[in-house]
């Protein structure tokens, strides 16, 4: 708090002290909605970017990193939507440029592909390249649901925060933040039932 | 989370399975971001105004530091008219142009004036020293007649007495013909009405219908004579 009166008061530099202090947290966050570290370093980024312009909005009313990881959750999501949907790719259509394997042979987009690839140092592939999967479709099934569901779940779950630390950032009551949890999972599950079907 | 909370078992267990899947999920944090990460996003704020210039000004204003109230009116001026940035954040930018437009504007106004009295000095003796009143002198008693009078409204001795008792005579006029209108015609058709109401000339007949004597002297004297 003391580092977000000192850049209101003209400080720019104190809010080095907020990146340098949040910057792997949000980060993460943004990792987990995306799959991809290329774009959730470019949401971090943006995401501290949005804070310091609306840093006067910010009520201070809860945590610094409640606030910037709800900034980063949408902007992440948003980012993710824009994106190009993942497609499994033909085998006999195989060229190299906008495929690779990933650790269980399958062929895959290049994008969702990287997450599989930055953990492939693991010493269990096969085991990896099932929760990469699996994750991918946790994140697709939530990037549909639609809001509030998505932005309380995302936060819950993907941003660590508590209950009423979820409902400090959003401005909702605890009870709001509950309900809306409790029917985003029941919808979460449909989704995922719908897309584990689809594959 | 059982049926007290609202849900059914099987819904119970269904919100359980998710959960545990974000969670699986989350469990992989990804790998650390780049050491230059935070460089980077430090550069890119450098290129941004500053938050909140108003605060940013008032600090710098308490600290006595131009330089940064300058900056303040440079980020004040970036935020109003830049995009992307909350309404209440523009809208306080927006003032402290506005206030500092108002400002220099006021200043330089004072500047102006200033300047243009020093240039031109003092016009307001010109009336003192006019010319006006110089052809009443030569008329001798009427050039303590006509000062007197305005002395108390102005104190123009020349321009004011050829103009105040024009309005005086003007506004006379100007009340006379809305009640005389009014007046004058009302009493003329009572008037009018005498003449008509005055058989006269009806009666001035009579004497013509008594032609008797017409007959009485001439004619009935002579067939009968």
């Amino acid at each position: 708090m003391r580092a977000v009166r000192a850049v209101l008061d003209g400080n720019r530099d104190a809010f080095a002290v907020l990146v340098e202090r949040d910057l792997p947290a949000v980060t993460r966050v943004c990792y987990r909605v995306l799959g991809n570290a290329a774009d959730a370093e470019d949401a971090a980024q943006e995401a501290f970017v949005a804070a310091y312009r609306s840093l006067p909005d910010w009520r201070g009313d809860g945590p610094f990193i409640a606030w910037i990881s709800r900034i980063a959750v949408r902007i992440s999501i948003r980012r993710a939507h824009q994106r190009r949907p993942v497609d499994w790719i033909d085998a006999a259509s195989l060229d190299g440029q906008d495929e690779m394997l990933d650790p269980g042979g399958r062929r895959v987009a290049r994008h969702f592909a990287g997450a599989a690839a930055d953990a492939a140092d693991a010493t269990d592939p096969g085991r990896l390249a099932l929760a990469g999967e699996e994750a991918a479709v946790v994140r697709d099934a939530l990037r549909s649901l639609e809001e509030p569901y998505r932005e309380t779940v995302a936060l819950r779950y993907f941003a660590g925060l508590t209950v009423p630390e979820i409902a400090e950032a959003c401005g909702r009551p605890q009870g709001t933040v509950k309900t809306h949890l409790h029917r985003g999972l029941l919808r979460l599950r449909e989704r995922l039932d719908t897309l584990e079907a689809a594959r | 989370m059982t049926e007290r909370d609202g849900f059914t078992p099987d819904e119970a267990a269904r919100i359980s399975s998710a959960a545990a899947a974000l969670e699986r999920t989350a469990r992989d944090e990804g790998p650390a971001p780049r050491p230059e990460l935070a460089r980077d996003i430090m550069a890119a704020l450098a290129e941004e105004p500053m938050p909140a210039p108003v605060s940013a000004m008032a600090a710098a204003a308490r600290s006595r530091r131009p330089s940064g109230v300058l900056a303040a009116i440079r980020d004040a001026w970036r935020v109003a008219l830049g995009a992307g940035r909350p309404v209440a954040v523009r809208a306080s930018s927006a003032l402290v142009i506005l206030a500092v437009v108002v400002a220099l504007g006021g200043a330089g106004g004072g500047v102006v004036a200033a300047a243009w009295v020093a240039t031109h000095p003092s016009p307001t003796p010109s009336p003192v020293v006019s010319p006006l009143p110089s052809p009443s002198r030569p008329m001798g008693s009427a050039m303590p007649m006509s000062p007197r009078p305005m002395s108390p409204s102005t104190s123009m001795p020349t321009a004011m007495p050829m103009t105040s008792p024009l309005p005086k005579r003007t506004a006379m006029p100007t009340g006379m013909p809305t009640s005389m209108p009014t007046a004058m015609p009302s009493p003329m058709p009572t008037r009018s009405a005498m003449p008509t109401a005055m058989p006269m000339p009806t009666r001035t007949v009579a004497p013509t219908s008594m032609s008797k004597p017409g007959r009485q002297p001439g004619s009935s004297h002579q067939p009968g004579g």
